[in-house]
């Protein structure tokens, strides 16, 4: 058995682990998941979930070779599901207010169809949604179980902290998801809630059912004498007051995503930069020539805003990773995904301080520059921000983009003169001379090939195409 | 207030929003029941006031 080819989040559960095989995703389960899953497969449950788009394509598998070959990697497992593999892995504490309610409606839809059937989810966790093709779907399929009580959910604590206390929070207290999330993966819990909200606050009637009462019922739960596993034993087929739960909850999460009101400076930018008609032309024609080029399978668009680049990307055939730090160009972005079938993973990340790997021993969650490395980088109309917002020397940015691409970078060239450089250094005293094309050509000599130098109309900005030297590779 | 102040580490997360569902679900099973009762003294005066019931009715009630 190798260790090395185990997913590194997948360790917790106890039926099974996901582990990699000759570039294919598989997960091996227990005697008692298998049941489980079996049943719903008999069922045909498991392929109707899939055809929904509520679960990731998963198939048990049946070929004798690859099951003697998977027992002989990873012996000890009942049976072995093979997964569609999702390239772009991304975590709640990247998502935008929209994305996380939408992977909190795929688990309360997908919770709702195992209970009609006689299951649940033991495990309500953001962390079990990946963002496929631009949709969230669920991953993680031993969390499904048979439970005795169908009247109530018990992961239902778990899915409050995940997604209802978040879009709370983000709603009507001006946090964020990185905030949030970043420091605590499970969410914050009802004593920390009961501690970030006033004691005024505690009692407003939109906190009633999700923290006031439960708060009220957990302050005497030490006094009880009954155990949950003694409440969970008793067997009841009664699904009526777990059905209005998931209703409450699922217009509660729509109400609040829907509310959410964006104050991003970003999301208008397309309307405010000082680009002509012709120059915006010229960028979109010369970026679109180079990816019918060059093809990259994989793109990293840093600093995307709401996604003209990313979706001449994803047109051209490439996953693409869609990343900016504010919130609200993201969030639109996403929103414009909507009925488009596109390898987009749209994620709030400044790649400044990009997502560090965090969880258990550090790698149950990966940091995003191993995660967002791609065959070809662009940065278009970020240079300046790295520079002076950013407070990075060319050098640094040379590093950074050398860091997360794999191929090529199409860099666009802003000079200290230009309009948009002149109003971020409006009050700067820092001397920025040294920032001239010439320069920034030299400094990323070292890393990369100079491949072409187009200048852009009715603006002194420059597009550069470069392509990473060999020596580079790190 | 609201008990903020309890043990916090011996408490599993979640046992709040566990307790309420059960609290609420009791609740909601009680009216279930008394409604059943109901239903089913309901239908037995309305056989004794109408015709006998048919055995395709006898065996839907099964």
């Amino acid at each position: 058995m190798t260790q090395d080819d185990r997913v590194a989040g997948s360790f917790r559960d106890p039926s099974g682990y996901v582990f990699w095989s000759k570039g294919r995703l598989f997960r091996g389960i227990d005697q008692a998941c298998l049941e489980t899953l079996g049943g719903l497969r008999k069922q045909g449950l498991l392929d109707r979930l899939i055809a929904e788009g509520l679960v990731v394509p998963s198939w048990f598998v049946e070929e004798e070779d690859l099951l003697q070959s998977l027992r002989a990697e990873h012996p000890g497992f009942s049976a072995y599901i093979e997964h569609e593999v999702i390239e772009s892995i991304s975590y709640p504490y990247e998502w935008t207010v929209s994305m996380l309610a939408h992977a909190a409606e795929v688990t309360l839809d997908l919770q709702a169809r195992l209970m009609q059937a006689g299951y649940a989810l033991k495990d309500a966790t953001a962390f079990n949604i990946q963002f496929h093709k631009g949709k969230p779907v669920f991953i993680d399929l031993p969390s499904i179980e048979r439970p005795k009580r169908l009247d109530i959910w018990y992961a239902l604590g778990q899915f409050q902290r995940m997604f209802v206390y978040p879009l709370l929070l983000t709603r009507h207290y001006g946090w964020d998801l990185a905030s949030y999330f970043q420091t605590r993966l499970d969410g914050r819990g009802l004593q920390e809630m009961a501690h970030i909200l006033s004691p005024g606050q505690r009692w407003h009637p939109r906190l009633w059912m999700d923290v006031s009462l439960p708060l009220l019922f957990e302050s005497r739960a030490g006094g009880k004498p009954q155990t949950g596993q003694e409440i969970l034993g008793k067997s009841v087929q009664n699904t009526a007051p777990q059905e209005m739960t998931l209703r409450r909850l699922r217009s509660k999460v729509a109400s609040l995503a829907a509310g959410y009101r964006r104050q991003g400076t970003w999301a208008h930018y397309e309307k405010t930069c000082t680009y002509s008609a012709t120059a915006t032309n010229t960028k979109k024609e010369l970026v679109k020539r180079y990816f019918q080029q060059t093809k990259p399978r994989s793109v990293l668009d840093l600093g995307c805003n709401t996604g003209e680049y990313t979706f001449l990307a994803a047109e051209c055939g490439a996953r693409v990773w869609a990343v900016d730090g504010d919130h609200d160009a993201v969030d639109i972005l996403y929103g414009r995904l909507k009925g488009k079938s596109l390898a987009v993973t749209p994620l709030v990340v400044n790649i400044c301080q990009p997502t560090p790997a965090i969880g258990f021993l550090n790698e149950e969650r990966v940091g995003f520059l191993e995660r967002g490395r791609s065959e070809c980088v662009i940065a278009l109309a970020l240079l300046h921000h790295l520079l002076v917002s950013g407070n990075l020397s060319l050098a640094a940015c040379r590093d950074l983009f050398a860091r997360v691409t794999t191929d090529s970078l199409i860099l666009e060239f802003v000079p200290t003169d230009d309009p948009m450089f002149l109003q971020l250094t409006k009050y700067r005293t820092t001397e920025f001379s040294g920032v001239t094309l010439k320069n920034c050509l030299d400094v990323f000599s070292s890393s990369f090939e100079v491949v072409s130098v187009e200048p852009l109309p009715d603006l002194k900005r420059h597009l550069l195409f470069l392509r990473k030297k060999a020596a580079a590779n790190s | 207030m609201l008990g903020v102040g309890i043990t916090v580490g011996y408490i599993d997360p979640g046992t709040g929003s566990f307790l309420l569902q059960t609290a609420i679900a009791g609740v909601i099973g009680v009216f279930f029941y008394f409604r059943a009762a109901v239903k089913r003294v309901v239908s037995l005066l309305f056989r004794r006031k109408g015709t006998p019931p048919s055995d395709d009715q006898n065996a839907s009630k099964e």
